[in-house]
């Protein structure tokens, strides 16, 4: 992992036919993320948590202690879903692996694409057709997010204030990190109290 | 003096920018500053403005402090990772300083650095939490300060920006994290600095509005061009053209702006991009 604040050096596609297959993306994703993704995410939160605590106790110490142990399952899982969560967000949303995902909370814009990094809202430089200062030729991430969150009905979310990120979860699965509570973006699912 | 107490006081308070030089040669800055000492509450003193390598905003806050004359000490997150944001904080508390304005800063890019490293470990909104932890007598990490700062925050707020919306939204998450009071980029159009006023005044925050005097037509087309959410007017703009008296006009423009936007808003901060020497004659032309 680079330099997070240089915008999309690795990614495959251009950013043009990218923005056509994020249109479409986005909205798949508002449907898919809150039919099927969250709920079995949810799911196995559960089953995890019957597996490791039989239900009941510091159910996120529990994964962290399952995931920092280094046993054979514990670096299945982990090898797993790294590879799957890394492959599906890097080419569905151009995720630049900051191992504390906010996509949920930005209509499914990586806010990790935005040259400064922000992470709670846009800096004064959005032109007036939307794209970035820094690049002029590219959409302002935040004026995206902005966009994608009315058009979603999700302008609350905007609202969340999201601390700095935590370098030293850069790199790794955020998902891995969500259940093993090191992520301190959201508490786990707590957002979501209401579908729980 | 925190400006806070001006506020409180109900002054219309006036800042203006003090740009620190490119080098050590201060003489000319503190000319500027002394020139207007007695017209002004506060004095910003930019951080490396528009990424361009500067003599540090910390020191010439100092500077500023020693000589009797209140700095506002501008912290950006573009150059620094969140320790020396905190240290440069705590430093600037135990040198006087009590007015501090958190920014995120221009992009490494737009400077005369474009080969930096871009730091933006924090961001305005976070360097808020942070100070705001800080004053509480904790760091970011948690760990406890001996004894701890205190200071009058500041932020900034375009209200020119597009779409205006989500620039409130972080505006009120600004004043949650801790800001106390806003400065404007420059406005230059009153009516739609009214609009924004009216979006804003549910929060009870001092807002002090930007101004830019107008150097010429040419730099009022270049600002429509490339900054964004500053709009020139055209009316404006053939005003800079026809004058005779480029001077004249402009502080007659930037007279007018403030005349017309002191009632909305607690506050005005002067940009005059090394035309400090015109700045009395503005506050003459707007009545302060």
């Amino acid at each position: 992992m680079g330099a997070i604040t240089s915008v999309d050096r690795k990614n495959p596609f251009s950013y043009k036919s990218r923005m056509v297959i994020d249109s479409v993306v986005l909205w798949l994703m508002g449907i898919a993320h809150s039919r099927y993704v969250k709920p079995l995410l949810l799911r196995l939160f559960s089953l995890g948590q019957r597996l490791l605590s039989g239900g009941n106790g510091d159910i996120e110490g529990r994964f962290q202690r399952f995931f920092d142990g280094g046993g054979l399952a514990s670096r299945v899982v982990y090898g797993t879903v790294f590879l799957v969560e890394k492959w599906t967000k890097e080419v569905l949303f151009g995720c630049h692996n900051c191992g504390q995902c906010l996509l949920s909370y930005t209509g499914y814009t990586c806010t990790m694409r935005c040259p400064k990094g922000l992470r709670n809202g846009p800096c004064g430089g959005t032109s007036a057709a939307g794209k970035c200062e820094v690049y002029p030729d590219r959409w302002c991430v935040w004026y995206l997010i902005y966009t994608r969150c009315k058009r979603l009905h999700r302008l609350d979310t905007l609202r969340m204030m999201h601390p700095g990120v935590d370098w030293s979860l850069v790199g790794t699965p955020s998902w891995v990190n969500l259940l093993a509570g090191r992520d301190k973006v959201a508490e786990p699912f707590g957002l979501d109290k209401e579908t729980r | 003096m925190k400006l806070g107490e001006l506020f409180q006081n109900g002054k219309f308070v006036i800042t203006v920018e003090a740009g620190p030089p490119k080098g050590v040669d201060v003489k000319q800055m503190l000319e500027d500053v002394e020139l207007l000492r007695d017209r002004v509450d506060a004095f910003n003193v930019t951080d490396q403005q528009s990424s361009v390598m500067k003599l540090g905003s910390l020191a010439v806050s100092h500077l500023l402090k020693e000589r009797g004359v209140e700095p506002i000490y501008q912290l950006t997150c573009r150059d620094r990772n969140r320790i020396a944001l905190q240290s440069d904080l705590l430093s600037a508390y135990v040198l006087g300083i009590e007015n501090v304005l958190c920014l995120t800063g221009d992009y490494v890019t737009l400077g005369d650095h474009p080969s930096a490293k871009p730091v933006f470990d924090l961001h305005s909104v976070t360097l808020l939490l942070t100070l705001s932890r800080l004053q509480k007598g904790y760091d970011l990490a948690g760990q406890e300060l001996k004894g701890k700062p205190e200071f009058y925050v500041g932020a900034v707020v375009n209200p020119g920006a597009n779409p205006l919306e989500s620039q409130i939204i972080k505006m009120e998450k600004k004043i949650k994290a801790g800001a106390q009071f806003f400065q404007t980029q420059a406005v230059y159009e009153p009516e739609k600095f009214a609009e924004f006023m009216k979006e804003v005044e549910r929060f009870g925050v001092p807002v002090m509005v930007g101004i830019i005097p107008l150097k010429s037509a040419g730099m009022a087309r270049f600002m429509n061009r490339n900054v964004a959410g500053v709009h020139v007017p055209d009316h404006l703009i053939s005003e800079m053209k026809e004058t005779k008296d480029r001077a004249k006009t402009s502080v007659e423009i930037a007279g007018r702006l403030i005349r017309e936007m002191k009632g909305l808003c607690q506050g005005v901060h002067i940009m005059a991009l090394g035309w400090e020497k015109y700045v009395p004659a503005v506050l003459d032309a707007a009545g302060l």
